[in-house]
């Protein structure tokens, strides 16, 4: 059988929707081969990790770079985030220096991924509550 | 991939040691701008927000993969910076158009191209239709829902790491992913009837 034929008549409604799924997989994959970048991100644009050398490592911009960052608009994009995050991290306590605090003896936390200002990240788990609501809704069902 | 290629961990750590290398940091990103912006596109069925998410994400690697624990499955780290922003966007962004009004078309998900295999043309045409279906239906899916099949069925964690992403028992995947499922096929039928025959779904 083909395995992306959502046509099956035999399968039960699971298999079926796993198909599709798989179906919308095949296309993603397709879809990914093309896209190692943000569409408004240019070959002029400075790659993050030049952003890093500079934002985190005390490093400076070419007079090129320079004009282009002040100009491009997803540049300008890029350096509010990443002045966004630096901010988060170092709020958190785990930056320290360039290379930062090496260590890596604990997992990321929603804390280590938050957004300062009006973007709050998630608390770490977001969809945990939904899982009790899920739980305690079939325990009242089984019940 | 190619099998001389840094694997996930080590690019990671790399990247940890000196954020500013040049050299990890572009395999790296080449690798998983694309899977974090198809976790975020699901996430929230919006093309440009999906971009500036995966986006977001990478910068985020940067400024905490001193953070990483390599004890932890490094697929799983990675997809749980991404699912966090997802987890805050849709926060603030929930839908209000009612249950299936998809709203403007130009920011739903980008037109589905499925590989043209030896299928008759009016098969092609309707497995599009299907399939497209099923990614508009992903959208009217609660947010636990949708991101259970999302990293289960679409990103193809295993259980294990997909319990890590979630924070929840590796068990409580399972009985989630095949409530989420039947719920799906559930509005594939009462969407599209014409579609999904009552006696498929």
């Amino acid at each position: 059988m083909n395995e992306i034929d959502v046509q099956s008549v035999q399968a039960t409604p699971e298999e079926t929707v796993v198909r599709l799924l798989r179906a919308a997989r095949a296309n993603d994959a397709a879809d990914a081969k093309a896209r190692t970048r943000h569409s408004k991100q240019t070959d002029r644009c400075p790659p993050v990790a030049r952003f890093s050398a500079v934002l985190r490592c005390g490093g400076a911009w070419s007079p090129e770079e320079a004009a282009h960052v002040s100009e491009c608009k997803f540049c300008k994009r890029v350096y509010e985030m990443f002045v966004t995050n630096i901010a988060a991290v170092s709020q958190a306590a785990t930056l320290a220096g360039c290379a930062g605090d090496t260590a890596v003896g604990r997992a990321p936390s929603a804390e280590d991924t938050a957004v300062e200002g009006p973007r709050r990240a998630a608390p770490p788990q977001a969809a945990a509550d939904d899982t009790v609501t899920d739980d305690k809704r079939s325990k009242k069902k089984r019940g | 991939m190619d099998e001389h290629a840094p694997d996930d961990r080590t690019l990671v750590t790399r990247i940890a040691q000196n954020p500013s290398d040049g050299a990890p940091w572009a395999a790296f990103s080449e690798r998983w701008f694309s899977q974090f912006y198809l976790f975020a596109l699901r996430y929230t069925g919006r093309h440009e927000v999906a971009e500036d998410l995966a986006q977001d994400a990478l910068l985020k690697v940067n400024c905490t993969a001193h953070t990483y624990d390599p004890a932890r499955p490094v697929r799983a780290w990675l997809v749980t910076i991404v699912r966090n922003l997802c987890v805050d966007w849709w926060r603030r962004n929930r839908p209000t158009t009612p249950l299936g009004d998809s709203g403007d078309d130009d920011d739903g998900p980008p037109a589905l191209e499925l590989p043209a295999r030896e299928m008759p043309p009016h098969e092609l045409a309707l497995m599009r239709e299907r399939t497209a279906a099923t990614v508009r239906c992903l959208d009217l899916l609660s947010a636990a829902e949708r991101e259970v099949i999302v990293l289960r069925d679409l990103q193809e964690l295993t259980p294990a790491e997909a319990a890590a992403v979630l924070g929840v028992p590796v068990g409580r995947v399972g009985s989630r992913l095949h409530r989420a499922r039947k719920r799906l096929g559930e509005l594939l039928a009462r969407e599209y009837p014409t579609l999904f025959p009552p006696r498929e779904l």
